[in-house]
């Protein structure tokens, strides 16, 4: 059984196998290149079977450039609205700053459950290697840029019924809202709800293929925004529950939200209709220090493009404060 | 024979990286999660900061009436004084559950399973996501000092897990403690 074992760590591994340790294959391999996404990692050539997709409203990560693919061995149940994806799905997200690939996330859905990592580009960019689960301070190409730990990908991600969090209908609807934040233009043959549906990927699908948020076009903009960047967390479900605050869809927003009180400073309302100042909610959003930054992760710069939306969207609830929406 | 005692010597090393030391050894009795929760409460001084420091008889002992509940809401702390320049840094409330440094003013949490002010709706995974990721319910802002987070972090996962059980086995208390206020004025985040 230990014919032809010689290093002390090879000899460790077969000990833990031996004792049921064995952490079994790797579901989180040690190079980008050998999660498939590429068929030429040095070349960039991305593998056919690997489908882009571009959310009708990204998250912000202080103005990194995103693209975003998809492979699904299977279709997606799609019959409720958390849809759940097939085992061996793998889903990945590349962030660029100032042009250069900085890194590359990857979930991948195994039996056991999904997991999460991300791959830190070299400076050539020939090759991502895994980060480590504590994440980095500062990536070598492009220095101000942090990696996230294994634990804040599970705390954006880990909350709800799925953790996919930007392939879901809203977000790939057909009817994009074209003043979301930072809104990106759709890489050629990106999935939509219509694509989908074409090739039988949405088993069970009963929805719309052009789902929008109701409103104005500063409303429809701003709740698609606090969607996308805070329903993660401000949910129903999960460990920010107990806070009451849920952005997740424009009714719950509406509810839990505007004319509610906060715990952030004792007369305050979390959105005041057509007090921008005085609302809980934004200063959060504007705020940099890390008692009060909203999102307490994954950013560190504040998203003036998105400030402006949200302040614009409380000054306009003063004519229109949609009192019928709020039981 | 080299290669029989290598085998024999390799066959120990098994016996002894298999041991499973959360198993009880010949003749004790096992401890249950609570229990050895309990223990590891004691050993990494939980108490300390997460029950508030009474004056008695033999000078200031933690209050175990109020065991784990944290800094107490009726214990409306003045701001702290201004430290002057020098190596003094940090001051600490009488009760040992307030402090205030270059970080502002942290109040120590209510631990008890209180389902409004305490860990009483927590999951285990919550609860071991905070101490992991050193983040507030698990996913918001850092902890800040003196939780000694990144320390407590180094358990295992069933330590953890035992942890939990005993924390959600004591009385449960009623007691909301304030939210941390950052070094400028003003209350900042809620609880
Ligand atoms: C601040 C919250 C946050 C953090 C931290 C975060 N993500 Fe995400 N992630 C999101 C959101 C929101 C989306 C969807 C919107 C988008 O892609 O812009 C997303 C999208 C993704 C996607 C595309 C699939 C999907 O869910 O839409 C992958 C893959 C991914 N993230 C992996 C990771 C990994 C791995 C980490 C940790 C290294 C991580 N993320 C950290 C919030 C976060
Ligand atoms: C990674 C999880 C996470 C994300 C993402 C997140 N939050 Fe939060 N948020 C929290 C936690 C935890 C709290 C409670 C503790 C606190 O107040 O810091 C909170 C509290 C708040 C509060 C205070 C509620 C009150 O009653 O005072 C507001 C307002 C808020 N968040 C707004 C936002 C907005 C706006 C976004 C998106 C731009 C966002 N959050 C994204 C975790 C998150
Ligand atoms: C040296 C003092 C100290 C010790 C020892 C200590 N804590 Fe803490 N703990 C604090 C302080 C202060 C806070 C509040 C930090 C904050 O608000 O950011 C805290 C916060 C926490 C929280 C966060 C609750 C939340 O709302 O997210 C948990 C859980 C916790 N402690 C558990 C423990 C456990 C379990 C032990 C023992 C193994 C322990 N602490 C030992 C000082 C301490």
């Amino acid at each position: 059984m230990l014919g032809g074992v010689k290093s002390p760590t090879a000899i460790a591994a077969v000990l833990a196998a031996a004792c049921g340790n064995d952490p079994g294959p790797p579901d989180v391999p040690p190079t980008l290149g050998e999660t498939g996404l590429y068929a030429d990692v040095a070349t960039r050539t991305v593998a056919p079977e690997m489908r882009p997709f571009t959310p009708q409203y990204p998250l912000w990560s202080d103005g990194a450039a995103k693209q975003r693919w998809i492979y699904l061995p299977e279709p997606i149940d799609a019959s409720r609205a958390d849809w759940q994806f097939p085992v061996h799905t793998r889903v990945w997200k590349e962030l660029s700053v100032g042009g250069r690939r900085v890194e590359t996330r990857y979930m991948v859905r195994t039996p056991a459950g999904w997991r999460y990592a991300t791959y830190v580009w070299n400076a050539d960019g020939t090759e991502a290697a895994l980060a480590p689960r504590e994440g980095l301070a500062s990536a070598e190409v492009a220095p101000a840029h942090r990696i996230p730990s294994e634990g804040e990908c599970r705390a954006c991600h880990a909350n709800g019924a799925t953790p996919v969090l930007g392939f879901a209908a809203l977000q790939l609807s057909i009817d994009r809202d074209p003043d979301a934040p930072h809104a990106e233009r759709p890489a050629p043959g990106s999935l939509d709800l219509a694509s989908l549906l074409a090739t039988g990927e949405l088993a069970g699908y009963t929805g719309s293929i052009a789902p929008r948020i109701a409103g104005s076009p500063v409303e429809r903009a701003a709740l698609g925004y606090l969607h996308a960047n805070c329903g993660g967390c401000h949910r129903a479900d999960g460990p920010v529950a107990a806070v009451g605050l849920d952005l997740t869809d424009p009714a719950a927003a509406r509810r839990t939200a505007i004319g509610r009180p906060s715990d952030f400073g004792a007369p305050k309302l979390r959105v005041a209709p057509g007090a921008p100042a005085d609302s809980v909610l934004l200063a959060r959003m504007r705020a940099l220090d890390p008692l009060s930054r909203m999102p307490p992760l994954g950013t560190r710069v504040v998203d003036d493009a998105a400030t402006h939306l949200i302040a614009s969207w409380i000054d306009q609830l003063a004519d229109n404060q949609h009192l019928e929406t709020r039981r | 024979m080299k290669t029989t005692t290598l085998m024999f010597a390799l066959f120990a090393l098994h016996t002894a990286a298999c041991a499973d030391k959360s198993q009880p050894t010949a003749g004790a009795h096992a401890p249950s999660p609570v229990e050895r929760g309990k223990l590891l409460a004691e050993t990494s001084g939980c108490h300390d900061c997460h029950t508030p420091l009474a004056m008695g008889p033999n000078g200031p002992a933690p209050d175990m009436t109020r065991a784990l509940s944290g800094h107490p809401a009726a214990l409306a702390m003045p701001p702290a004084p201004e430290l002057p320049p020098g190596p003094w840094l940090v001051t600490v409330g009488a009760t040992n559950t307030a402090w205030s440094g270059p970080w502002g003013v942290s109040f120590t949490s209510n631990l008890t399973p209180d389902p409004e002010t305490g860990l009483g709706t927590w999951k285990q995974q919550q609860f071991i996501d905070t101490i992991r990721n050193g983040r507030h319910l698990g996913v918001g802002r850092p902890l800040l000092p003196p939780m000694p987070a990144a320390g407590i972090a180094k358990m295992s996962d069933d330590d953890l897990s035992a942890l939990f059980a005993y924390l959600q086995s004591v009385p449960a208390i009623k007691n909301k403690v304030p939210a941390p206020i950052p070094p400028k004025a003003g209350p900042v985040a809620s609880k």
